[in-house]
């Protein structure tokens, strides 16, 4: 049906597209929210409990923090968590294993919240990631058209006619970050301001920065595909800055049942919906969790079961087939008067966020 | 001098075995003529007695007159001036005389309407019997098709009479002098004295117009029907009703023109199929000449796919349902085409931004006529103009077209073939085609198998066929195709007595449903090839009904209607079969008011599967099964109906109550795209929709129209044992469709013979929405949780369209009529709310509310239409 969102966009030339606040109620009964995975990594696993916020920002969300929380398999293996710093944390570290069927309790006041058994399928690789220049058009607000260099990240996966399988997609990259005025004292002396003393050390260090996913969601099924290898756009990226050097994203591959995927293809037709009447009229996403205490209540989120693998890549900036201009806000283009201060990254790379100056035990030169 | 189609049209009134003796004031005249032409004759005296003759000339060539008149009244002279010249007259008032060729038999044809001063002989003055009866078919002047429903009176006594659907009635009297009025909601009127002497035929041939220029906006209710039909709900909408409504591109349109009507809206602009009376899209039966349309939009729902010149009439029910129509729940909409002109080879047509049309029509011989019709659209121009490349590189179609042939067998049997079909296509920036399109083809017999029984019956075909692929990315590459097809074969009889009209008959309805062959569309594709299995069922009827009049005040309709459906998804095929009740009462309180009680019950074996706000190309029908039950409704109205002022004025109230069961609706997050297992989505609850309804009608004059207001509510109930699946914690809710207050204005105004102005005005109550009341995030991906399903609404819409329709000459001998219109959409360039909807930020990640508007802007349109 998203193509006949298209279609209809084309249709309705005399379209217009405007901020709206309606007039909403906020919940006075907020559903009861749960965030959990668990995977085959070993590890200390988390479950975050709350109280959904008022859609006004008038009610936060709320971090419920007395609940008994705890997983156990088919066998009667059981796991508590515990509450610490926000969120409920396994006792233990573990890993989930493939072929158990997991089951999440949460007993809260005197109410019981329950998953069905969730079963933790086998993890599927990943092939090869392949990354692929290009440009891209975006439209601005004012209407204008605009066009700049992409890079997209793919990955090959194999899948099995017979038996379709569902995945969940996370990444993250790390890349050398050189900013154009590493060492120079431009950026404090604009400034009226003494550089620090070690700044001519910032020389000789090499700065990592490294982005992860945020309000990233990407998933795939093989369902009513023909084929044994897929390959599958993960995310794109902005190749300035990123592409100095290298660029080496991570990306991870969770292995879904049909229960978690069908939750997460909810989620991506309502966050991409496009507003025609060709879409489905939106409803509330319906997890894996509810209430045996009062079976009407509803309870958003999900228990995720998914076994993970990863693998890593290394792209040179050679696959860039345009000159890139990095940190352009280090050399702004000022039609009058005096440029502005240089941010201090600009002089000093581990200004940077998330930056490490340790090269990372996966890099390679 | 009158032209041709003027007079034909001024003299076609009446064809009987009669003499005719008009009466004239005695103005005396002598004259001599001597070898004179009678042209010049009738000139002289036009202009000695101040009278007016029309005729055409070709009947008065190489004719002479030769007498000797004196002092003899104008009808004495005319005697004498015509004898032997095979013409007849007829005088209009007050001074208007037509001459007619007179065949010499007893059949030839005279008189036109009340205004006659004369009476008319039926039978043999010898004969000796006391009672005799008037036998005859009535016919539109126009192109000879029978007139249903033209109700006959006899002056001075309470009895009715109404011509049959093959327009055919019989009249029992005793011999003697009367005066018979001849009455059709899309006619003149016109009453004829006939001295009844003996059995005889009296043929009636009847016209929209006796003017050329003054073409008029006809009712779409009888002069009084709407007080005097039995069943309430019922609207006949005529086409120049249709035409005058001011449109979307300026394309004059079916579905459009109904929505001014009380209790019938659509859930936003553009999109497919209306709701009527809190029903969804998919329980309207549509019909065109007893085939079924399943999808009667084109381009989503901006125009539908008729073409209002081969439209005779539009019959929308959505009250009362006569016993004959059944299969959905809502409303049937009959579209009937029009026969072909008998007469002679004319056409209309019309040049509009979007599309044109043309219609042909005429006689292929004495007894056989045929219509063509055809209308293409050419949006491509639009599209290529548009800076955005999707835009540029993207093409469109659509179009339809209507063949019918009609052939007289004799004075009893008419049979008809009817074909129709329509097409739409589309592809979006060569990524993404679709088509569909309907077809139909039916065969019509109407019979007279006795003196008091009448038969229509008719076997119809429907196709209606998807086709959407799908080509930005060759390895997923598809192919998705559908099809429904339907077989009907309906007998109708109807036996006329004197007090009953009894409808009986048998209704069969093979269907059998593609619902999807999923296949790739180019060879690296690796979608895997998919073909849901077939369903097929049978549905029949057997029903009767009754229409009687028990007296002067009160009349009643009852019948029953007993339908049966065997057959579904294979292996969970399921028997279903129910009665259908249908009764309506009409007490007459006065002579220009009448108080209406109807009750239905009607059961929907094939349901329309869409969970989308508006029905697309690619929805789905499915039939019942093991699984999913049929749906019935039951309604119970009643409406007061007033007019005034010799019923210039109309007015009405009506109230409604529905009760629905087993209505269709859609899990939460239900997924039906190429579903082999597409119950496992659906979930059947309750409904309930009531309302009041009222119409005020403004009938003749200069400005004619009228203004409908309801209030009205449509909810639903979902409950399930599995809480998951119950919606709004079992609670009733508003339908997508619940749009309480609906407010229609709709106005022409004659500006002169040349320029007329039509406006129409709506109002409705923003649709239902649901709106989230909190928000939470999981992953890190914020998420708004909409708890309440269509808990509040868009804003609410309102519109204004005008047209301005300019007649290009008022000359009375014209070879082509032509008009233009120019019409204004959404004139004050209301920006109305097509949609709110949420959206995370690409960036943020945060959710943003969104308010689209489509059609946001007055759109300007010219079209010009033309008949010959």
């Amino acid at each position: 049906m998203k193509q006949l969102r298209h279609i209809y966009t084309l249709l309705i030339l005399c379209s217009c597209v405007q901020s709206f606040e309606p007039k909403i109620d906020s919940s006075s009964n907020p559903p009861l929210v749960v965030d959990a995975l668990l995977t085959n990594e070993e590890k200390i696993h988390e479950i975050t409990i709350s109280r959904a916020a008022g859609i006004n920002g008038e009610s936060l969300s709320q971090t419920i923090s007395n609940a008994q929380v705890f997983i156990e398999d088919t066998n009667g293996q059981r796991v508590e968590y515990v509450f610490s710093n926000g969120k409920y944390l396994s006792e233990n570290s573990f890993a989930g294993i493939v072929g158990n069927s997991y089951q999440l309790t949460i007993l809260l006041d005197e109410n019981v919240y329950e998953s069905d058994f969730q079963e933790m399928l086998p993890p599927k690789e990943i092939e090869t990631i392949k990354a692929e220049f290009g440009f891209v058009s975006r439209e601005s607000e004012t209407g204008e058209i605009t066009t700049s260099p992409e890079v997209g990240f793919s990955v090959d996966i194999l899948t099995n006619n017979s038996s379709p399988s569902y995945h969940r997609f996370d990444w993250n990259a790390t890349f050398e970050a050189t900013t154009p005025f590493q060492g120079q004292a431009s950026c404090w002396s604009d400034r009226g301001l003494d550089p620090p003393p070690n700044l001519n050390a910032s020389l000789d260090i090499k700065c990592y920065q490294t982005e992860t996913s945020s309000s990233f969601l990407r998933i795939f099924s093989s369902e009513g595909l023909d084929s044994s290898i897929n390959s599958i756009e993960v995310f794109s990226v902005d190749p300035h800055e990123r592409f100095q050097s290298i660029y080496s994203p991570e990306i991870l591959i969770y292995t879904l049942n049909e229960t978690v995927y069908n939750f997460w293809e909810a989620i991506e037709n309502q966050t991409t919906n496009a507003g025609g009447l060709f879409d489905s009229p939106p409803g509330p996403i319906i997890g894996n969790i509810k209430s045996l205490t009062t079976s009407s209540e509803r309870v958003a989120g999900i228990f995720e079961v998914a076994s993970v693998s990863k693998k890593r890549a290394f792209f040179r900036s050679a696959i860039i087939k345009t000159t890139l201009n990095h940190y352009g806000e280090c050399t702004p283009m000022v039609e009058e008067g005096p440029p502005p201060a240089r941010p201090f990254h600009c002089c000093i790379c581990s200004q940077l966020p998330n930056v490490s100056t340790s090269k990372p035990e996966f890099w390679i030169d | 001098m009158l032209s041709s189609r003027c007079l034909y049209m001024l003299c076609a009134t009446l064809m009987i075995s009669i003499c005719c003796h008009a009466q004239f004031e005695n103005t005396l005249i002598s004259k001599s003529y001597q070898e004179k032409p009678l042209e010049e004759v009738l000139n002289e005296l036009q202009v000695d007695l101040e009278v007016k003759f029309f005729f055409k000339k070709q009947w008065l060539e190489n004719k002479f007159v030769t007498t000797q008149i004196r002092e003899k009244n104008l009808t004495e002279a005319l005697e004498l001036i015509l004898k032997d010249q095979n013409l007849t007259y007829i005088v209009r008032q007050p001074n208007y005389i037509v001459l007619l060729p007179d065949t010499g038999s007893s059949s030839k044809s005279i008189t036109v309407d009340n205004s006659l001063n004369g009476r008319i002989s039926i039978g043999n003055l010898n004969a000796r019997i006391e009672t005799a009866i008037i036998s005859g078919i009535v016919i539109k002047g126009i192109d000879s098709s029978p007139l249903e429903a033209t109700i006959i009176t006899v002056e001075g006594q309470t009895d009715r009479y109404v011509s049959l659907a093959d327009g055919t009635f019989k009249i029992s009297l005793p011999v003697g002098n009367y005066k018979l009025k001849f009455h059709h909601p899309t006619m003149v009127d016109f009453d004829i004295s006939v001295a009844l002497n003996s059995d005889g035929d009296l043929n009636v041939k009847m016209f929209e117009d006796v003017t050329v220029l003054d073409e008029i906006v006809i009712s779409a209710q009888a002069i009084d029907q709407n007080i005097s039909k039995t069943i309430s709900g019922q609207d006949i909408i005529d086409i120049k009703t249709i035409k005058a409504i001011p449109a979307f591109f300026g394309e004059a349109d079916v579905l459009n023109s109904v929505l001014s009507l009380p209790g019938v809206s659509k859930v936003g602009e553009g999109s497919s199929g209306i709701n009527v009376r809190g029903g969804g899209v998919g329980q309207n039966l549509i019909l065109v000449d007893n085939a079924t349309v399943f999808n009667p939009s084109h381009l989503f729902g901006f125009f539908s796919t008729f073409n209002v010149d081969a439209v005779s009439r539009v019959n929308l029910y959505r009250g009362g349902v006569p016993v004959e129509y059944g299969g959905r729940l809502s409303s049937v909409m009959d579209i009937e085409i029009k026969n072909g002109n008998k007469e002679k080879l004319s056409g209309r047509g019309g040049i509009g931004i979007v599309n044109s049309r043309l219609m042909l029509e005429g006689p292929i011989n004495d007894s056989t006529t045929f219509l063509a019709a055809i209308r293409a659209a050419y949006p491509n121009y639009l599209l290529r103009g548009r800076e955005d490349e999707d835009l540029s590189t993207s093409s469109s179609f659509f179009g339809d077209g209507n063949l019918k042939i009609d052939h007289l067998i004799n004075s009893k049997n008419r049979i008809s073939l009817n074909g129709y079909a329509s097409r739409d296509q589309f592809d979006f920036s060569e990524e993404l085609e679709y088509e569909y399109g309907n077809a139909t083809l039916g065969l019509e017999w109407n019979g007279q198998l006795s003196d008091k029984l009448f038969t229509k019956t008719s076997a119809s075909y429907t196709n209606y066929n998807y086709e959407f692929g799908e080509t930005s990315d060759v390895e997923l590459a598809a192919l998705l195709e559908s099809e429904i097809e339907q077989l009907t074969l309906n007998s109708v009889f109807e036996n006329e007595s004197d007090e009953h009209l009894i409808t009986f008959g048998t209704s069969l309805t093979f269907t059998s449903i593609s619902p999807g062959t999923y296949s790739k569309a180019s060879e690296v594709s690796i979608i895997e090839p998919l073909e849901i299995d077939e369903e097929r069922a049978f549905e029949g009827a057997l029903f009767v009904g009754d229409q009687f009049q028990l007296n002067d005040q009160l009349s009643l309709y009852g019948g029953i209607r007993y339908s049966f459906f065997k057959g579904g998804k294979k292996g969970i095929e399921e028997f279903y079969h129910g009665p259908e009740p249908r009764l309506s009462i009409n007490y007459k309180a006065s002579p220009t008011s009448s108080i209406k009680l109807g009750y239905n019950r009607m059961r929907q074996y094939i349901h329309f599967v869409s969970n989308t706000v508006s029905a697309t190309p690619i929805d789905l029908w499915k039939l019942s099964n093991d699984e999913i039950e049929p749906q019935t409704a039951d309604q119970v109205t009643l409406g007061y109906f007033r007019n005034f002022q010799e019923n210039l004025f109309e007015t009405s109230i009506e109230a409604f109550y529905k009760k629905t069961g087993n209505l269709i609706e859609y899990k939460n997050a239900a997924d039906l795209f190429i579903n082999e297992n597409i119950e496992d989505e659906l979930i059947q609850g309750k409904g309930r929709a009531y309302g009041i309804e009222f119409l005020m009608k403004k009938t003749r004059g200069k400005l004619t129209g009228w203004l409908s207001y309801t209030y009205s509510r449509s909810l639903i109930q979902v409950k399930d044992s599995n809480p998951a699946n119950t919606i709004n914690n079992g609670s009733f809710f508003p339908t997508n469709f619940d749009q309480p207050h609906n407010l229609s204005a709709f106005s022409n105004i004659k500006l002169t013979r040349r320029y007329s102005i039509n406006a129409n005005f709506v109002y409705n109550t923003g649709r239902p929405v649901s709106f989230p009341e909190s928000i939470y995030q999981i992953r890190g991906v914020s998420i708004v949780d909409f708890a309440e399903r269509n808990k509040y609404r868009i804003p609410n819409y309102h519109r204004l369209d005008v047209s301005l329709v300019m007649n290009t000459t008022l000359k009375k001998e014209k070879k082509i009529e032509a008009n233009w219109s120019f019409s204004i959409y959404n004139l004050y360039g209301r920006q109305n709310t097509y949609s709110v909807y949420f959206k995370n930020d690409p960036i943020t990640g945060e959710p943003q509310t969104f308010r689209l508007s489509i059609l946001a802007r007055p759109i300007f349109a010219i079209s010009y239409n033309f008949k010959f």
